[in-house]
């Protein structure tokens, strides 16, 4: 069930936020209160208020790992993925930076344009 | 039991009482049987009250199972032999061969009891992926394995055509 909830809600970003190709020189920036680079994991994660920004698109979450030879990003706990007027939420999300890959995969919430009040779930 | 070597090229007597003896274009070995601990290189070192050794220039090389774990360069770099704390300041360059991970600060404390590396101050962390982390300080073990940076913190990570 929440396979096909995280493929649906794949799908409905997709057509929400559009296909964002990575471009070469394009750098996707984190900020947040600490972090730990570990290579017996190949990890690193950053911890508490984690802000991050890769061209238009904007997320805030608790924690964050970055698998550093997938290039995965997971996003954990209070997730909320915005572009373009559109908002993601869910309790937890992968963000395939190479693809522009976005899967929610716990809670996902979508609205469209939340100026004006419509509401997907 | 560890066995400290010193080699030096030149020895002078300070005139002033306080820094009693300067050693130029210095080379410390510690070794513990016939393992190297580490290799310590610097164009000078004051010894200080208290046995204290003030060092201009090192360059110090930690080695583990596959050879250097650790290069360090750094401007100048205290020794305390009471707590057995390296204190490097200025221009502070850690480089790790295994991970490719070089680290930058103004100042890095070695705290050779625990074997832990210190920062309280700003440093900048680039990887082998030209990951950049820049934080106000950082906790790590001596092979820079596992890396805790101080927030608050920034990472940038160049993003490849795929």
């Amino acid at each position: 069930m929440r396979r096909k909830i995280a493929i649906s809600f794949f799908i409905i970003l997709g057509l929400a936020l559009g296909s964002v190709p990575a471009e070469a020189g394009e750098v996707l920036v984190i900020t947040g209160d600490a972090s730990t680079l570990d290579y017996g994991k190949n990890v690193l994660s950053v911890q508490g208020h984690v802000q991050l920004a890769f061209k238009d698109l904007k997320g805030s979450c608790d924690t964050l790992n970055y698998l550093i030879k997938e290039g995965v990003v997971e996003l954990k706990q209070n997730v909320v993925i915005l572009r373009g007027g559109n908002k993601l939420t869910g309790k937890s999300a992968r963000y395939y930076v190479k693809e522009s890959k976005i899967v929610i995969e716990d809670e996902a919430t979508l609205i469209f344009n939340p100026e004006s009040g419509k509401k997907k779930k | 039991m560890a066995i400290l070597l010193v080699l030096t090229n030149s020895l002078q007597a300070a005139e002033d009482q306080e820094n009693p003896l300067v050693l130029k274009g210095v080379q410390l070995t510690e070794k513990k049987g016939d393992v190297k601990i580490w290799d310590l290189s610097a164009d000078s070192v004051e010894y200080k009250e208290g046995n204290a050794a003030f060092f201009q220039k090192p360059e110090i090389l930690f080695y583990d199972k596959s050879g250097i774990g650790l290069k360090v360069e750094a401007s100048t770099a205290l020794y305390n032999p009471d707590t057995r704390i390296f204190t490097l300041s200025q221009d502070v360059r850690l480089y790790s061969p295994s991970y490719k991970l070089m680290v930058f600060s103004q100042r890095v404390l070695f705290n050779y009891p625990t074997n832990t590396i210190e920062s309280d101050k700003a440093t900048k962390a680039v990887t082998e992926e030209k990951i950049t982390l820049t934080s106000s300080g950082l906790k790590s073990d001596l092979s820079l394995q596992r890396v805790d940076f101080k927030g608050p913190v920034r990472v940038e990570i160049p993003v490849e055509e795929k």
